[in-house]
């Protein structure tokens, strides 16, 4: 199942009226997705970086009748074959045949914007032209003569400003109206050097011969022109040509020789020179043209800074995390004790008995002992839309290509890697923006190692429970190790198990754009509902599963009578000792009866390979069932220490406080920050990698890793402590 | 090896590398070195002849380096950046 990169089912059904299906192609980082949310008013992710879309979404609405079915399509420079996701866009188009293509232009950028129009206008079909992003252009007293630009494009022109809406409503008039258009599609022909339109004109006639009455004119045009491209994927279509191919060859070993230009660079140079001379019939610029970067290169001239930019990098990390802990704590306190409260509500009103049981010990522990940390994954998402909104992630690729270089990494994994702090497998899909298919694969075997949000609620617990005296100091390491297993496994992997070449790093940066409060409101507040569905799914269904398990079977043959020594000790004089040998008895029988439970039993039978790191076998339990997902850890150690809750405990917290050596402790953080990644990762490495065999090996490789690592901790640290 | 060429220093004061201006400078692009592939990429982002380049900002290691070209921001390394000749404008 390759869902995101075929094509998008045809939701024709005969006797229903027309769908017009009508794709938007733009360069990355053009509005796309912007639009498409406004317009259909899905919340699709939108970021001021290139690149943000790496798969086709589509959905449909109705505008004056007419069904639109509305494609977004991940950003593309041009039409010739790039990297996988852009490959996705230019197949698109050029395969599913939209019915209207409906061309996203950054009207402040229109130069290079245009390039990719040059290609569609030559492919001809109905089009549209969108002049997005109109108020940064505005701004800058730039002005467009858009019927001037409809005609010399053939198609209608509008100006767009897809963030607030403006100019939408006269764009969906506009694609009603070429709908029901009775004239022809059209194509224009940009003219080209003499040479190279003689050797296009031929190979068309033999293009058109080889296909006999399969190509309209302007199709055999275009594809004799991406033929002496030298556009790989097209001449790999047509290999079974012989003869065609080998006249190509000809004619650009002839044309460089005689213009001293490979045929791509003189199409390019045909191409800009239409350009040129579009715009300048058709924009008037009052300003100094780069005048829209003067702000973004001051802000660049800290930030990017060769002695700061680095250490600010950091700093922002430091202090994301810094305020998802302290700030986090707040919320989190009040959000403890309304689950305390529940709980103590219920504990009264439900009556004895396994009902009881399930639901104050099974799911409101469960549930209500992740549920505390929702405050801590807000914030961490509210400074992840910052990066994203305003562009510093962009940046801050361009400040660790080098450091990502030494590690044999590509630049461009660097946004999926940040983007793991959020979820690993958005990240893993991210990686589709790198061309060369080893790079990638390194990419998305390391991308488990970033530390998700899932992981972090473990992080908050053991660090509040073990390290009293500066939790946060040990989060923070904890993202360190996290960052540094992940850049030290990429040059392992890179040297030893995957081989292959690196590419060049050829990337766009956009300018800062101020956030906007809505857009970094709409992008925590997904992220909160999709942390809530899951408390909601797996760790609820988690915890259910994991109280019958710790609670069955319920007939376990007792390694002593304890009700005959209760009874036996009741009959003695009351006194403190005997409350606390009763205490002892009931704690011992409430251990043996966990213990003894099918969940006790399993992890007693796994206990032997964590033994030498010196887990319990409840660590034991926590680490098999958070391989669900990693936050039902912190249910699992809800629900195992809600057994000999006594009312006045200060919590979790208070309760595995004890339970482990600090250093054992900082070992355990380590080992499910990197052992096995939680199963929809699994399945996302196993779908990006189209191979079970990358799957399994990223969970063997992890686990290994993480063992080895745990053990070197806590074998390196007893030494020193 | 083509790119070989491309970096080394001609004769005529005219001509450098993108990776030799300096800051402050301008210069327009005569030509790209380098395989097709990098040809396409770097073309149809608009590094074509007698496009105008600048530089912005230089990585804490010295590469790669911002560019702005056609009035946006381009990020390239300087081994990219090698393989693009230019001439100082006058
Ligand atoms: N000022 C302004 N900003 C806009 C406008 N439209 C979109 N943006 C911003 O431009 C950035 C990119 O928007 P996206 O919608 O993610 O771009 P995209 O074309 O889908 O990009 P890819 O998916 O990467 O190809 C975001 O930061 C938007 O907020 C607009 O009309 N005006
Ligand atoms: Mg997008």
């Amino acid at each position: 199942m390759n869902h995101d990169f075929t094509a998008v089912p045809d939701t024709t059904v005969p006797g229903q009226t027309r769908v017009i299906t009508v794709a938007l192609l733009g360069n990355p980082n053009c509005g796309k997705t912007t639009l498409f949310n406004k317009l259909t008013g899905l919340k699709q992710n939108t970021g001021n970086y290139p690149r943000v879309t790496v798969s086709i979404k589509a959905h449909e609405f109705t505008h004056r009748g007419v069904t639109i079915r509305l494609v977004d399509l991940p950003g593309v420079y041009s039409l010739n074959s790039q990297s996988p996701e852009e490959r996705v866009g230019r197949d698109f188009i050029q395969d599913q045949n939209p019915d209207i293509v409906l061309n996203l232009l950054d009207a402040g950028n229109l130069e290079r914007s245009l390039f990719l129009t040059t290609q569609l206008i030559e492919m001809g079909g109905y089009r549209l032209f969108a002049l997005n992003m109109i108020d940064e252009a505005r701004k800058r007293g730039i002005t467009f003569d858009t019927s001037e630009l409809s005609t010399m494009l053939g198609g209608p022109v509008i100006e767009t400003m897809a963030l607030n809406g403006e100019g939408l409503d006269r764009l969906l008039d506009a694609i009603v109206d070429l709908s029901a258009s009775k004239v022809p599609a059209s194509s224009m022909v940009i003219s080209y050097d003499k040479h190279l339109e003689q050797a296009i004109v031929q190979v068309q006639g033999l293009v058109t011969e080889l296909h006999p009455g399969k190509l309209e004119p302007r199709q055999s045009r275009w594809l004799a022109i991406k033929l002496l491209e030298g556009d790989d994927d097209v001449l790999h279509q047509e290999a079974d040509h012989a003869y065609l191919i080998e006249m190509i060859r000809r004619f650009r070993y002839d044309l460089a020789r005689t213009h001293g230009e490979s045929a791509e660079i003189m199409v390019a140079d045909a191409r800009y020179g239409f350009i040129h001379g579009l715009l300048a019939e058709a924009r008037t610029i009052a300003d100094d043209y780069d005048s829209r970067l003067d702000i973004t290169r001051r802000i660049d001239r800290v930030v990017l800074n060769r002695v700061l930019g680095l250490p600010i990098f950091l700093f922002l990390l430091w202090l994301m995390f810094e305020a998802t802990f302290k700030v986090g704590a707040y919320p989190m306190d009040w959000l403890d004790a309304g689950v305390k409260w529940s709980s103590n509500l219920l504990d009264g009103i439900l009556p004895a008995g396994m009902a009881h049981d399930l639901i104050v010990n099974g799911i409101v522990a469960g549930v209500g002992g992740t549920i505390v940390f929702l405050p801590n994954i807000a914030i961490l998402f509210f400074f992840m839309a910052l990066f994203n909104e305003t562009g510093y992630l962009a940046r801050a690729t361009f400040l660790m290509d080098r450091v990502m270089h030494v590690f044999g990494l590509h630049g461009k994994a660097f946004i999926p890697l940040v983007m793991g702090f959020d979820c690993n497998v958005p990240a893993i899909m991210a990686t589709r923006t790198i061309e060369v298919r080893s790079t990638r694969l390194i990419a998305i075997l390391i991308a488990p190692f970033t530390s998700c949000s899932a992981r972090l609620p473990v992080f908050i617990l053991f660090s509040g429970a073990f390290f009293t005296k500066n939790p946060e100091m040990a989060v923070f390491a904890i993202y360190l190790v996290s960052i540094g297993v992940g850049l030290l496994s990429a040059v392992f992997l890179g040297r030893f198990v995957v081989h292959g070449g690196q590419t060049s790093f050829v990337m766009e940066l956009p300018p800062y754009r101020r956030p906007t409060v809505r857009g970094v409101l709409f992008h925590m507040g997904e992220r909160v509902l999709t942390f809530l569905y899951k408390v909601g799914g797996i760790i609820l269904v988690g915890s259910i599963a994991i109280w019958f398990l710790q609670q069955f079977p319920r007939d376990i043959t007792w390694s002593k009578n304890y009700d005959a020594e209760v009874a036996a000790l009741n009959t003695q004089q009351a006194s403190p000792t005997r409350d606390e040998a009763l205490a002892r008895l009931d704690t011992e029988r409430k251990q043996e009866r966990l213990e003894k439970s099918y969940l006790g039993r399993a992890s007693i039978a796994i206990m032997p390979v964590f033994k030498p790191l010196g887990f319990t076998w409840r660590d034991t339990t926590a680490i098999m069932t958070s391989v669900m997902a990693k936050e039902v850890a912190v249910a699992t150690y809800s629900i195992l220490y809600n057994q000999d809750r006594d009312p006045n405990s200060q919590g979790l917290r208070a309760a595995l406080a004890g339970t482990m050596t600090p250093l054992t402790a900082f070992a355990f953080m380590v080992f499910v920050l990197l052992y096995a990644p939680c199963l929809s990762t699994i399945a996302a490495i196993r779908h990006e990698t189209s191979s079970w065999g990358w799957a399994a090996f990223s969970v063997v490789y992890s686990f290994t890793l993480a063992w080895i690592l745990a053990f070197g901790i806590v074998t390196i640290g007893r030494v020193f402590i | 090896m083509t790119h070989m060429n491309a970096s080394v220093p001609l004769s005529n004061d005219n001509t450098l590398t993108l990776a030799e201006l300096g800051p402050g400078e301008r210069a327009s692009i005569r030509s790209i070195a380098g395989d097709a592939s990098l040809k396409r990429r770097l073309s149809a982002m608009g590094v074509v002849r007698g496009h105008e380049v600048s530089v912005d900002q230089k990585a804490p290691f010295g590469d790669p380096r911002i560019y702005t070209l056609l009035g946006y921001q381009i990020c390239l390394r300087n081994e990219d950046a090698r393989k693009i000749l230019l001439t100082r404008d006058r």
